[in-house]
């Protein structure tokens, strides 16, 4: 299971260069069952990482470009009738493949957003008081462009919270760069990318995931950062029991990822940011440089070996 | 990788939270706010800790202290009712709750004029008040005015701290238990307002439940210093309020002691080590009168200088009250066996002490007077507890100077003619002085006297009015006119002042003798049995001696003490009477144990601890305890630690203690670290020691993660401790070497 893991960040590490730990990230969100938004700037490689990631798992993938005018049926679907049978028949939007990417969600209206973040949510549509479920697995990647660019409509809080992660790329370095110039593959034409997972396979991770042992001074080390969210006096908003129990999911993932079966501090610690910071602060920061400033601060706040005191 | 991207951004919040609290405390310094109630809080409180030393500050204080506190609660009340008026007509609709700082009353000029007239007046008025008295009003004086500066938090913290030492300060002059209780009380309420300057969001509640366990906590150190601090005198004199307090005074006119007989207040306490005697040997001598101008009996001050014995009367008029000197004392022909107990008395602010004939005393500090009565060498301003040992049998002078014969048979002899032309005719009655005394008794037992609280007034205390006409007296007038009798019959003969009997708590096994016990009566010399006691009394009304208050007295006592407070019904209550009892009983026990713990009795204590110690014995027993309570401490640990921890808990403490260790050392984990981190940190900058560090660490570290609860026995998990510990071990010598410059 460890060397599959490991061929597929290989894989998805060879396209997306320079970015080893966004890339592990996004994979551990994935086998926490979770939705991953990326927010950056046009042109890091936001949707190059969705869709060697949907490549590379072998699942059906579907892009919808989010833009002011997409409607909430161009996303689910519609029910158009059917001459031949005489009844209303469904035609389903793009949301119906296992991975879906949002790409740059907020440009759309607030009504497109919410059609998707409701569906995201309870993992089926409703389409004329018809319920149709979404495939399994069903995970959603979205990308954002920062607040400041003209034309976005933000997400509220309460969508934000839907997203097990927000990550950024940020501007690679040097070598990194060099290589991306260098290189002549796209994501246009992602040639040599083969599935390395099948639905199965996929499955049985998480379900390995799932039986992840996590110690009680784990739980006390995330009560711990909760209680002092709740307490800091700075505008940051307090981490729900939601955002701590995505914590814990995100970080038994990471535990998998670097091929441990017990959850350490260390594993809380580096999913900690992407994990809390937009639920901390959703639309406080645009420059990448503070991007996980107010989690930091949290972080620094707990002691991991004696949490409680 | 994680290490390296959050160590920088740890700093910064170092920084920053650095930041935040140097302008957190510059914020303090600067502008103090509190709420209304506080305010009013520091009113009420201060008015309470004051209200202790009422009795004793002066009354122009007295009037000071009231006028600051009623300026302050009518500014601060002022206060109150504009913000509310203010915020009833939202003028200032975002004012935070009631808190405002702390006006300027009065301009500085005038608290440092006031300041420094007051210090001048309690200066000039100390010569008479006293050290003590006027180094207290200093003190409430500047509690008074500290009110009007709080400019910071600090002075806060001082003014609540002054407060509670006024508070106690106040238990120098009263230390009755139920004072020391309202003091108690009072102090801790003074600790939940300093808890709460520090802490004004906790609730009240929680407050006072933690100054209880602080307080809980400092109870062992208390009993401590009490038992074994060394109790020095005091440099004070505590000033004498002769004029509050009731009791026997020096001199006897005949109506004095009657007008105790209504006084309810405690004279002293008697607990004996054997069985009590009779109440009709309870006789407490206080002092000896022998010196009557005709209306006030007086201690005589002329001392029988002339006699052939001078030298050593003089010597014997204030001597030695030991056992040792009474034997070598002609004067005293000891008898029988001796009767030993305990007599703790009341503040009197004299210097007599209360005690049965013949009595001895072993204390240094007490004294014996020629005429048998103890005195205690200084003025009883504080509860003064001694032991007496007294011989009842004793021969008090079988032979008696020439001196002191005709200083008792001196007579004045203007005031009562007929009482004097009485004696000289018994004279010549009876040759025999037995038969004179028995024939004067049965003349006041037959004759129509009678016992009375409110004998009908004489003209000019006469003597004479009382025998021929009234008839009708309390103690002294009997004990008065008796001796009288026999000075004009030749018979040498005083007055002896003190307390008959008493009442015996049954619940504490002790005598209480209140003032309304007080009591006259004689003493006449016979040749061959000494000074002899006769108590003319006796005769009118047995029952008053032998158990302390006739029934017809009982039922003049209530009729007058009624009419001062209607409680008499509960007096005769069966459970009132009892539950005053225990309350007494209570209060006995507080004055033996906690205010009768003197320097002295401290000092016996010590000693004898100490000596215990010598003998071989005493310190294997002294041993044994201590073992003991080790073994029961441990024993509680331990199971404290069963009931509680399981190996996690254990490890976990040793890896924080570890932890403590290493920061004494420089090697500070700062908050962020986990125990890999840490770990890694360690190996970095102290290689040598990450050997030892790494193995508490991981140990910790895999016990708090891994899922290992079933895999490994509780044995192993103990083995694992105690290796973990040698370990700790290793590595606090390690880091010693290191700084020490060795390893």
């Amino acid at each position: 299971m460890q060397t599959l893991v490991a061929n597929v960040l290989a894989q998805i590490e060879s396209v997306v260069i320079g970015k080893p730990h966004q890339v592990k990230l996004a994979l551990a969100c994935l086998f926490a069952k979770g939705h991953i938004l990326i927010e950056d700037l046009p042109g890091m490689g936001k949707t190059t990482l969705a869709n060697t990631l949907a490549l590379t798992l072998g699942l059906s993938y579907q892009r919808i470009q989010f833009t002011s005018d997409l409607m909430p049926a161009d996303v689910i679907g519609i029910a158009i009738f059917d001459e031949a049978t005489k009844l209303f028949q469904l035609h389903p939007g793009a949301i119906f493949n296992q991975v879906v990417l949002a790409d740059e969600v907020n440009r759309a209206s607030p009504k497109t957003q919410s059609a998707l973040l409701e569906a995201m949510e309870e993992g089926r549509v409703s389409v004329d008081g018809v319920t149709h479920l979404l495939p399994e697995p069903f995970f959603v990647i979205a990308t954002q462009n920062p607040m400041s660019h003209a034309g976005t409509y933000p997400l509220p809080e309460s969508q934000l919270d839907r997203f097990m992660m927000r990550i950024s790329l940020g501007f690679p370095s040097i070598d990194a760069e060099r290589k991306i110039l260098q290189s002549v593959t796209s994501h246009r034409d992602a040639i040599g990318i083969k599935p390395f997972l099948d639905v199965e396979q996929l499955r049985e991770i998480q379900q390995h995931i799932a039986t992840i042992c996590v110690a009680p001074a784990i739980v006390d080390y995330v009560i711990a950062l909760c209680r002092v969210s709740r307490q800091s006096e700075s505008q940051a908003k307090a981490l729900s029991p939601r955002a701590g129990k995505s914590l814990l999911a995100a970080a038994k993932s990471w535990a998998f990822i670097q091929n441990r079966d017990y959850v350490i501090p260390e594993d809380i610690q580096a999913v900690f940011s992407p994990v809390c910071e937009h639920r901390l602060a959703p639309q406080q920061h645009h420059m990448l440089e503070q991007a996980d400033e107010i989690s930091q601060q949290i972080l620094s706040q707990v002691d991991p070996t004696n949490p409680l005191l | 990788m994680m290490i390296k991207k959050i160590k920088p951004s740890v700093k910064q919040n170092l920084k920053q939270k650095f930041k935040s609290r140097k302008s957190k405390n510059s914020s303090e310094n600067s502008v103090l706010q509190l709420n209304s109630k506080m305010y009013f809080c520091l009113l009420i409180f201060q008015l309470l800790n004051l209200s202790t030393l009422v009795i004793q500050l002066h009354l122009l204080y007295l009037l000071f202290a009231t006028f600051v506190l009623a300026l302050q609660f009518t500014v601060h009340f002022n206060i109150l009712r504009k913000s509310a008026l203010a915020s009833s007509l939202d003028l200032m609709p975002n004012q935070s709750t009631k808190s405002y700082v702390i006006p300027k009353i009065l301009p500085s000029w005038l608290i440092l004029l006031l300041a420094i007239s007051g210090s001048v007046a309690i200066a000039v008025a100390g010569q008479t008040l006293g050290l003590l008295l006027s180094m207290m009003h200093l003190l409430c004086f500047a509690y008074s005015l500290k009110m009007f500066e709080i400019p910071s938090r600090k002075d806060l913290y001082q003014l609540v701290v002054l407060g509670i030492f006024v508070a106690t300060s106040s238990l120098i002059f009263m230390q009755s238990i139920y004072f020391s209780l309202a003091v108690i009380v009072l102090v801790f309420g003074n600790f939940i307002i300093l808890l709460n300057l520090f802490a004004p969001t906790m609730a009240v509640s929680a407050q006072a439940k933690l100054v209880a366990k602080l307080s809980l906590y400092s109870v062992p150190l208390a009993v401590a210093l009490f038992v074994g601090f060394p109790k020095l005198s005091p440099f004070w004199q505590v000033p004498s309020v002769e004029s509050a307090k009731v009791g026997l005074s020096d001199s006897v006119k005949i109506g004095d002691i009657a007008q105790l007989a209504l006084s309810d207040e405690l004279a002293f306490r008697v607990s004996f080590q054997s069985n009590k005697p009779k109440h009709a040997q309870l006789y407490w001598r206080a002092m000896v009168l022998d010196d009557f101008d005709g209306v006030t009996w007086r201690q005589s001050s002329r001392e029988p200088t002339q006699s052939a014995q001078s030298a050593q009367s003089a010597q014997s008029s204030y001597g030695s009250a030991t056992l040792g000197h009474a034997k070598s004392s002609a004067d005293i022909e000891l008898r029988g066996t001796g009767l030993a107990y305990q007599v703790i008395a009341e503040p009197s602010f004299q210097s007599w002490l209360f005690a049965l004939d013949f009595a001895t005393s072993e204390q240094s500090n007490i004294g014996q007077r020629n005429d048998f009565a103890l005195f205690y060498r200084g003025i009883i301003s504080q509860t003064l507890s001694y032991q007496v040992t007294s011989y009842p049998e004793a021969i008090m002078s079988a032979t008696l100077s020439d001196a002191t014969r005709a200083l008792n048979l001196l007579l004045s002899t203007d005031n009562n003619p007929k009482l004097l032309a009485k004696g000289q005719q018994l004279r010549q009655q009876y040759r025999d002085d037995r038969q004179l005394i028995d024939h004067v008794l049965a003349d006041f037992n037959a004759k129509n006297y009678y016992y009375t609280l409110q004998p009908p007034r004489l003209n000019n205390h006469s003597l004479d009015q009382f025998y021929f006409d009234t008839r009708a007296g309390f103690c002294e007038h009997y004990a008065s006119s008796f001796t009288y009798l026999m000075r004009a019959a030749g018979i040498p003969a005083r007055m002896v002042v003190g307390y008959l009997g008493g009442e015996f708590n049954l619940s504490g096994n002790y005598l209480s003798v209140y003032q309304r016990n007080a009591h006259a009566w004689s003493e006449v010399w016979l040749p061959s049995s000494g000074w002899q006691r006769i108590d003319p009394t006796a005769a009118v009304d047995p029952e008053r001696v032998e158990r302390g208050f006739s029934t017809s007295l009982m039922q003049e006592y209530t009729d007058l003490s009624s009419g001062l407070f209607s409680t008499q019904a509960l007096h005769t209550m069966w459970w009132y009477q009892q539950l005053k009892m225990q309350i007494d009983a209570i209060d006995y026990q507080w004055t033996r144990w906690v205010i009768g713990y003197t320097g002295q009795k401290q000092s016996r204590v010590m000693a004898q601890l100490l000596a215990s110690l010598k003998q071989g014995e005493n310190v294997l027993y002294f041993l044994l305890i201590l073992a003991g309570t080790a073994l029961l401490v441990y024993g509680y640990k331990v199971f404290k630690a069963k009931v509680k921890g399981q190996a996690e808990d254990k490890i976990k403490a040793l890896y924080l203690k570890t932890l403590s260790l290493m920061a004494q050392h420089q090697l500070v984990k700062t908050r962020s670290m986990t125990a890999q981190q840490f770990a890694d940190f360690v190996a970095i900058t102290r290689p040598e020691l990450s050997a030892n560090f790494c193995a508490i660490s991981n140990s910790f570290a895999e016990l708090s993660y891994q899922n290992f609860a079933d895999d490994i026995s509780q044995q192993e998990r103990d083995k694992q401790l105690i290796k973990l510990q040698l370990i700790y071990r290793q590595l606090r010598w390690q880091l010693w070497l290191a700084k020490l410059g060795i390893g």
